[in-house]
């Protein structure tokens, strides 16, 4: 009878651990053998949903298999996030999105259970052309202007359109000495709109000034590195705001536990996207340029850009709701 | 002139002519499902728009939008839900309608109302859209302050019998639609750590559980009933009951005109919506008319008509500061700014310059999408009149299964299922205890905004001098100002006449 129980075990084992080979093997040679689904954290007609929306059709093309898109928002990708945490990674899903629902939110949200080593990165596409802008009216065009102009008024006017907008600003007030009156904003719209008004004196864009040439100047990035869109335009860094940096690409993200091969896989079928005519063509329309990074670079970027908010969080005293 | 024929040419091209169809038809069908919005169906058909030629896209989509607009009456006369929030008075006052027999009147009347409405508000923005938003590019959160402020006190002066219940609601309204991020730190409120809420109680499942699921919790309370109703339902089989008399048309002649009016406007103001405006008209007809109360018990057409022309009017209206100053006035012109940046065109000043030709093709396919309009509604209001000859209890399990499938595409999957559930509980009680939920929906739609105008201004006006400049606002708060002193002095009125009896 022990015998028996134990063959019946043993069997079970090498079972067990075929099967898990098998499909491991059969996954990462043959991924996708079935249609995927990119899951994206904002509603249906963004910017980035429009963004992926085009690169799951070239996906589709270059995987083989169909991508299906669907949306999940709430919370600044919160929600998206947290389900997609737990999924099992095995390639059925992929996440696309701006880092910053994995660098940022979980560290001024003390409710959210999730944080930037619970994913794996693919890779990165585009990038948010984040930046403090101003009416083009105004007579200052780079930081230390501004902060001239804050001090002469005694006041500046500040639109901020997420929290993020709100702390980068509160850090250069605090470091520079100057006194903001924060106007809150339901995203880039309303910003744009108080910009375009004259109704603000400055304001955090994601990079939708670009819609309104000749009106509304760009004057600081507030990347790590400068911004296609503005290669003349310094970053709050060099500036002298060291760390002060919230970088916004678009990356994609399986949940931790993928395969390797899988990873490899879609990191190529990006960088083939990178370069596909329709991505440059909806990226010349919507004015948000095409960076590609590798996996490595992503990862990079993920973790040291967490490091740079956590320090900048700190600086101003930030608690954690 | 010779310029303009070329315009004309493509606009009237039958391949174009066949995506305004297209669109107004899938729109038509849309709205009129329960949960299904034009947002949702126009953000989903914007990819596909990608392959197509700029004015075919546009529209083939803003087809979709006023086709949705005038759809959503459908649901809302025959089954109490509206398609869409901007329906929910054509319901009220609709629906009983129908349970009187009077179904198919209801319903060409909010088709003619949709159709005319979209036809003076699309003339409204080709005339004046230039004009009129470098005015509107003036109105900031100061106005939209006071604004708002009048629109909630007006709407509580709807609620019914009793003031105070109606702000009781209203408030309440305001107090769930708090539930979220907080705008400016985005530190949860009102969580309790649930994350699915962090962007706010979803709307449509709230509107559709507290209109729709709490009716037919009540309906299938009353089931011995309801084989007397199914006839009711089924029409008089009189035809004055199917068909809008020239008395009828004379009545509504007026709601129509000022609900016109009323949604232009508020499309052209950034940032209120089409259920403000159909909710604003609904209110003025109800007021002007007499008879109060008397719209949701016995149904109005006029009723319907205010709503559904004002409505339909907010559609075109909103494209004026899109299509002049590139910022949209609702929620359908901003998803229309993709469709527009897929195409690599910049709404904004420059919009005429560069793509005049375009811009003007997309105006003359918005007048032939209205009369499309007429015909497919009128065409497809006989299928959809069809369902409601069906016995309830076989259209109610159908009812409430789209309701769940709306909840569920608009809600976030089950959860927005589990909101639906909770509100229709809560409605079910609300309209025990004749609580409006009338003002506790506009207080919900219009809280967000009003708080965060309202904190705007405090950080925008730094003395109260500045308040000067603003005269539009100041406007606005008189009239709020007087509106509740008036309603108050009324109640105290009513409350001493009852004392004495």
């Amino acid at each position: 009878m022990k015998r028996l129980f134990k063959t019946a075990a043993t069997t079970a084992a090498i079972v067990a651990a075929a099967a898990v080979g098998f499909s491991q093997s059969a996954l990462a040679g043959d991924w996708p053998s079935k249609p995927v689904t990119m899951l994206i954290g904002y509603k249906a007609g963004g910017g980035t949903d429009t963004k992926g929306r085009v690169l799951a059709k070239i996906l589709t093309r270059e995987l083989g298999q169909q991508v299906n898109v669907i949306n999940r928002p709430g919370g600044g990708q919160a929600v998206a996030l947290e389900s997609f945490k737990n999924t099992e990674p095995n390639g059925d899903v992929f996440f696309f999105g701006s880092v910053t629902g994995m660098t940022f939110n979980p560290q001024i949200n003390s409710a959210l259970k999730f944080d930037v080593d619970d994913y794996v990165y693919a890779g990165g596409l585009t990038e948010f052309q984040v930046s403090m802008v101003a009416p083009a009216d105004r007579p200052f065009d780079d930081i230390a202007g501004m902060v001239k102009f804050a001090k002469e008024k005694g006041r500046i006017k500040y639109a901020s359109l997420s929290p993020s907008a709100k702390i980068i600003m509160q850090t250069i007030a605090k470091k520079s000495g100057i006194n903001v009156d924060y106007i809150p904003t339901k995203g880039g719209r309303g910003m744009i709109q108080l910009i375009l008004s004259g109704k603000v004196d400055f304001a955090f864009s994601g990079g939708i000034q670009s819609r309104y040439p000749g009106k509304v100047k760009t004057i600081a990035a507030t990347s790590s590195s400068r911004l296609a869109n503005y290669p003349n335009t310094q970053t709050l860094i060099e500036a002298g705001f060291d760390g002060l940096a919230i970088d916004a690409p678009t990356v994609v993200a399986f949940p931790v536990g993928i395969d390797p091969a899988i990873v490899k896989k879609m990191e190529a079928a990006l960088k083939v996207a990178s370069t596909d005519p329709a991505m440059i063509k909806i990226s010349e329309a919507i004015k948000m340029p095409i960076k590609y990074m590798t996996a490595e670079q992503a990862t990079t970027l993920a973790s040291t850009s967490k490091t740079d908010i956590a320090k900048t969080l700190k600086a101003i005293n930030y608690q954690k709701k | 002139m010779e310029d303009l024929v070329p315009v004309f040419q493509a606009a009237l091209a039958p391949a174009n002519l066949a995506w305004v169809t297209f669109g107004v038809a899938l729109g038509y069908l849309v709205g009129a499902l329960p949960g299904l919005g034009k947002g949702t169906a126009t953000a989903v058909a914007i990819p596909l728009t990608f392959y197509l030629n700029p004015l075919a896209a546009i529209a083939f989509l803003v087809g979709i939008s006023k086709g949705s607009t005038a759809g959503s009456a459908v649901s809302a006369i025959l089954l109490n839900t509206p398609g869409e929030p901007s329906s929910t008075p054509t319901a009220m006052a609709g629906y009983p309608l129908a349970r009187a027999g009077k179904a198919q009147k209801a319903l060409k009347m909010g088709l003619f109302a949709s159709v005319l409405g979209d036809l003076f508000s699309t003339i409204v923005l080709i005339m004046l859209a230039q004009k009129l938003a470098e005015y509107a590019l003036g109105i900031g959160p100061v106005e939209l302050t006071a604004i708002l402020a009048f629109s909630m006190v007006f709407i509580a002066g709807l609620s019914g019998h009793s003031m105070i219940k109606g702000l009781i609601a209203g408030l309440f309204g305001i107090l769930v639609s708090c539930v979220g991020l907080e705008v400016e730190t985005g530190s949860p409120r009102l969580t309790f750590g649930i994350i699915d809420v962090y962007d706010g109680l979803p709307l449509i499942p709230v509107a559709i559980g507290m209109l729709a699921m709490s009716e037919m919790m009540i309906q299938i309370g009353q089931r011995h009933r309801l084989s007397e109703e199914s006839d009711l339902l089924a029409g008089s089989g009189k035809r004055e009951d199917r068909v809008v008399s020239a008395s009828e048309w004379k009545n509504c002649a007026r709601p129509i005109i000022r609900g016109s009016l009323i949604g232009t406007v508020v499309g052209i103001l950034p940032g209120l919506g089409a259920s403000v405006g159909s909710f604003l008209s609904y209110g003025a007809e109800r007021k002007a008319s007499g008879r109060g109360a008397d719209f949701e018990r016995n149904g109005a057409l006029e009723g319907v008509a205010a709503a559904e022309s004002a409505d339909n009017a907010v559609v075109p209206a909103s494209f004026v500061p899109l299509f002049a100053i590139g910022i949209p006035g609702s929620v359908i012109a901003a998803i229309l700014i993709s469709a527009f940046t897929i195409q690599g065109i910049t709404p904004g000043p420059l919009l005429f310059l560069e793509n005049r030709d375009l811009i003007l093709g997309v105006y003359v396919s918005m007048l032939a999408a209205s009369l499309i309009l007429l015909i497919i509604g009128y065409f497809g209001q006989n299928i959809f009149a069809r369902i409601v000859r069906i016995s309830p209890a076989l259209v109610m399990p159908v009812v409430v299964f789209l309701c769940c499938m709306g909840a569920y595409l608009q809600g976030g999957g089950t959860f927005g299922i589990g909101v639906m559930l909770l509100f229709s509980v809560i409605g079910f009680f609300a309209k025990k205890y004749d609580f409006s939920f009338v003002t506790f929906l506009i207080g919900f739609v219009i809280g967000p905004s009003f708080e965060l105008s309202l904190r705007q201004t405090l950080g925008l006006v730094t003395n109260w001098s500045e308040l000067w400049s603003h005269p539009v606002a100041i406007v606005f708060a008189v009239l709020a100002v007087i509106g509740v002193w008036r309603l108050t002095v009324l109640q105290r009125r009513q409350m001493e006449a009852m004392a004495n009896r």
